[in-house]
């Protein structure tokens, strides 16, 4: 595993549908001569008792010769469904992850969840 | 292909559909990648789990049937054309009785052998299948992955429409009558856009049903297209338990077993055995005929509940709006017969899950749980004149803060209009009607 940091930080923590979701992220690590790329992926995934299922709204890669991407904004128009969810059998969890990759040192990974929509709990 | 890259529309988010630019024209896919799909083809899918069990319950299955066809079938030509004798429990019978009692059985054992293969093909679903839509100019041409094999092909030409059936497969509608699926199966969302996008590309209005004039959301159910017209609100609903081809299933499953094993149960008791011998043969059989009586009671209790349903008539359920929104408020009107006492009608939320990774230790399982009540009614269910149907209209609205309806793989959200109806207890009529729930309106729907 690679070491140094990779922080995502977001504008808000909740969205509503057809919102744009800004965020940045920054990555500190003493191997950025072997960095490759960044990809940052903007999705959902289904957590609970079944199967997990995933989709991707936004995906963007950044190549390291392209103006050093150790940091950076992004944004993402989200869309009208599905909403997240936190249900007894399935959990719909929204998040945007940043992941770096970097030659011959593994990668970097962080995580962002965030709300989308303001669907209720549901209690068992 | 330029033109044809601008004149496509992509799929909808979430949509595991793909728009190819391929020198063969536009292409449909649910292939995520294209470029891989010869090698995952070759490893069956290695998403699916490595189990072997499927393989060998389904070898199983068509070994022993194979192999009882074979003895059977031989021992017909050698009674039917070599009068060859037969022997049943130690006597000689005459030839006649031979001849049915081996075809009897050979119809038997062929129909086990097609339980087995279904239960087994029920309970170990295969591998998703991908498929691709070759869309030329001359032809549309379906075809299984990236395979050369075509398994559909039809001219655009003699397209007259495009609809969705049963299994979220898009069909088109032949000048000659014919209906030809053209995609594999999709979700419900997946399909609405692929018959809007295909009608438009034939220059057509986007296809028929109710599904072709609503917002298309990623991941939510669209509306059944066979949602009719409503009497007295605009739309109808068509319910989706289905109490008599359930009993007849439980019958047919029921004669089928019980056949199989009073065969053994006749042969016993027309043995000669006695002792030992004859105890370990009732030994043997006594599961077979426990696992018939206890299906028996499963046949009596649908065909009861089946007979209640008829003898209470038809309900009838209509909406005002179709589908619903939550925080949006709608009508619904509910008709019954006389003869019903009380009646309840709930708005429910189920969460369905598929479980299981397909391997030996974990093997496939579906669970569901109402995750949400609401209950819209209840009232005495007397009619407003003697001999007259029970009728009530009354408002309701799923809340601002519900969950909309989902289906993604392996998990669904659906919400139901649960009509019960007494008297007695549990109610002698419980009938469910389906009905889709919207997130709320904003802008990130499909146009």
């Amino acid at each position: 595993m690679s070491e140094g940091s990779l922080a995502i930080v977001l504008d808000r923590l909740a969205y509503e549908p057809g919102e744009t979701l800004r965020g940045s992220y920054k990555l500190v690590t003493a191997e950025l001569s072997r960095l490759e790329e960044v990809e940052i992926t903007v999705g959902w995934q289904t957590e609970g008792k079944g199967r997990k299922a995933r989709g991707v709204e936004h995906r963007e890669v950044r190549e390291a010769g392209e103006g050093g991407p150790m940091d950076g904004n992004f944004s993402a128009v989200l869309p009208a469904s599905p909403l997240s969810y936190d249900g007894v059998l399935i959990k719909v969890r929204w998040a945007v992850r940043v992941r770096a990759s970097f030659s011959d040192w593994g990668q970097l990974t962080s995580e962002a969840v965030f709300q989308l929509g303001h669907v209720a709990r549901v209690v068992a | 292909m330029p033109a044809d890259r601008r004149s496509f529309p992509e799929p909808p988010g979430q949509s595991t559909v793909r728009v190819l630019h391929t020198v063969e024209g536009v292409t449909l896919t649910n292939q995520p990648y294209p470029d891989r799909l010869t090698s995952e083809l070759k490893s069956r899918s290695p998403g699916q789990g490595g189990s072997c069990l499927p393989m060998v319950f389904k070898g199983f299955g068509l070994l022993v049937t194979g192999f009882g066809v074979v003895i059977l079938v031989r021992g017909l030509i050698a009674t039917v054309f070599f009068g060859a004798p037969m022997n049943l429990n130690g006597r000689p019978t005459s030839k006649m009785e031979a001849v049915v009692f081996q075809v009897g059985f050979l119809a038997a054992w062929v129909a086990f052998g097609a339980v087995w293969l279904f239960v087994v093909g029920k309970i170990f679903p295969g591998p998703k299948r991908y498929w691709r839509l070759v869309l030329a100019d001359d032809h549309w041409m379906l075809r299984q992955g990236n395979s050369w094999w075509v398994e559909g092909r039809v001219s655009p030409r003699e397209i007259e429409g495009l609809a969705v059936d049963r299994r979220g497969r898009v069909v088109a509608e032949t000048s000659a009558g014919k209906r030809r699926a053209i995609t594999g199966p999709m979700s419900s969302f997946e399909s609405a856009w692929a018959v809007r996008a295909l009608s438009g590309r034939l220059g057509q209005s986007a296809g028929a049903g109710r599904s072709a004039d609503s917002q298309i959301y990623p991941c939510v159910p669209t509306v059944d297209p066979a949602v009719s017209p409503g009497s007295i609100l605009k739309y109808r609903l068509s319910r989706s338990d289905r109490p008599w081809p359930r009993a007849l299933g439980c019958l047919a499953a029921t004669l089928l077993w019980n056949a199989v094993t009073w065969v053994f149960v006749w042969v016993r008791l027309s043995g000669a055995d006695r002792g030992w011998a004859a105890w370990k043969g009732w030994l043997l059989l006594t599961p077979f005929i426990l696992i018939g009586v206890v299906a028996l009671v499963f046949l009596v209790m649908n065909l009861f509940q089946a007979i209640n349903d008829t003898r209470a008539g038809g309900a009838v359920v209509e909406v005002s709006m179709n589908p619903l929104e939550p925080g949006r408020q709608c009508k619904v009107f509910v008709s019954g017969q006389s003869a019903l006492t009380a009646m309840v009608v709930r708005l429910i939320c189920v969460e369905e899950v598929k479980c299981g990774t397909g391997t030996d230790d974990d093997p496939y399982s579906t669970e569901s749980k109402r995750v949400r009540t609401l209950e819209l009614h209840r009232g005495d269910g007397l009619p407003l004149a003697p001999g007259l149907p029970f009728e009530t209209t009354f408002p309701f609205e799923v809340p601002a803060d519900a969950m909309h309806s989902l289906e993604i793989e392996n998990n669904k959200i659906t919400w139901l209009l649960e009509v019960e109806a007494g008297p007695g207890d549990p109610p002698r009529v419980h009938r469910e009607f389906p009905i889709v729930v919207n997130p709320p309106r904003s802008s990130g729907a499909v146009s």
